[in-house]
């Protein structure tokens, strides 16, 4: 597909993001140019991808297999009380549609696995961690490790939260970090606030990368700490011997 | 020598801090220095620390220097003067 230039409406709907520095006319069409994909359309994934939507990301992948339930009310925020029992990735389609007309969303029915992942998620500059679960996150942190493509991962659990952004040969991955599996939780103790603090906080790694502003969130974690409104940076390290990742695997 | 231990989540409650500067004798491992803060924080702290009683099935993550310290010898890993010890709750959700 050809490189798209700017439309005289999309000059005035991204005017004042264009403004920032750094960001410009180039920026904007960087993103208008980009492809994302959003696993998971949950507490994570709905402000994600509606910010993703709102800054002009040309392309949005969205894939969840889930149908909204009551209880993601108070965090996915895509979902209204009228969309319950409907899956959410058609869901998040429609609004994401008449919040920006111009990007187009794609809606996967699926879950993530090591054997479609390659399909699911396909080829796309930069993938965001809407997952709730370990098993998928390691999986797509395999696949972007392998193919080059940055991760932006981000979890949530009550008031508390984790960031870093995962880009090949350029710090750890998330296997490093993890080098078992951590366990995984039936149902997390969330305050709907915090994975949207998240999600903008992933948006902005995702910009910036696309656009190639700012310093990355690379080798690094953030933690914030809602309960106490501190945000705190701790230090992650690449093996060199990561199954996943190392140049000595 | 010294080690800087940096606490998160309900630890800072616990230690009533984020983080601390603690006097280590040569060769500690890491579980002597969590025996160490949880004579001086207590059983609640202990029990955080590794998952038992009331936190029973809790996993923490300890990053030494920002490495997992199941990369090395776990909790029988010896520290080295000014390493950074950072223990962090699990975080799963989306």
């Amino acid at each position: 597909m050809s490189f798209q230039e700017l439309t005289q409406s999309e000059l005035e709907r991204y005017d004042r993001q264009i403004l920032i520095p750094g960001w410009g006319l180039e920026g904007q069409k960087r993103l208008k140019n980009a492809k994302v994909a959003v696993v998971g359309v949950g507490g994570l994934g709905c402000p994600a991808s509606l910010y993703l939507t709102a800054v002009g990301v040309g392309k949005i992948r969205i894939i969840d297999k889930e149908k909204f339930e009551l209880s993601n009310l108070n965090r996915q925020i895509l979902g209204y009380q009228t969309d319950l029992g409907r899956f959410k990735v058609h869901v998040a389609r429609e609004k994401l549609k008449m919040l920006n007309p111009g990007v187009e969303v794609e809606p996967i029915v699926a879950e993530v696995t090591r054997d479609n992942v390659h399909e699911v998620v396909g080829d796309v500059d930069v993938v965001v961690d809407g997952m709730d679960n370990w098993r998928t996150r390691l999986v797509l942190n395999e696949y972007c490790v392998s193919h080059g493509i940055p991760f932006i991962h981000a979890a949530v659990s009550e008031m508390y939260g984790q960031i870093t952004t995962i880009v090949a040969g350029n710090g750890p991955c998330l296997k490093c970090i993890f080098p078992r599996t951590p366990p995984e939780a039936e149902k997390t103790p969330v305050l709907g606030a915090t994975p949207a603090l998240l999600a903008s906080l992933q948006v902005m790694e995702v910009v910036k990368l696309i656009i190639g502003i700012g310093e990355p969130l690379i080798g690094r974690m953030l933690f914030i700490d809602g309960r106490t409104m501190r945000f705190e940076e701790v230090r992650v390290e690449k093996r060199e011997d990561c199954p996943v990742c190392g140049s000595k695997r | 020598m010294r080690v800087k231990v940096k606490y998160f989540a309900l630890l800072r409650e616990l230690a009533g801090k984020r983080e601390e500067d603690v006097e280590i004798d040569e060769e500690t491992r890491v579980e002597e220095l969590l025996e160490k803060l949880s004579e001086r924080y207590g059983e609640r702290f202990r029990d955080y620390v590794y998952g038992v009683g009331e936190f029973r099935g809790l996993t923490l993550m300890f990053l030494l220097n920002g490495r997992n310290i199941e990369l090395m010898d776990g909790f029988k890993t010896r520290l080295r003067d000014g390493d950074t010890l950072s223990i962090l709750p699990p975080v799963v959700g989306g």
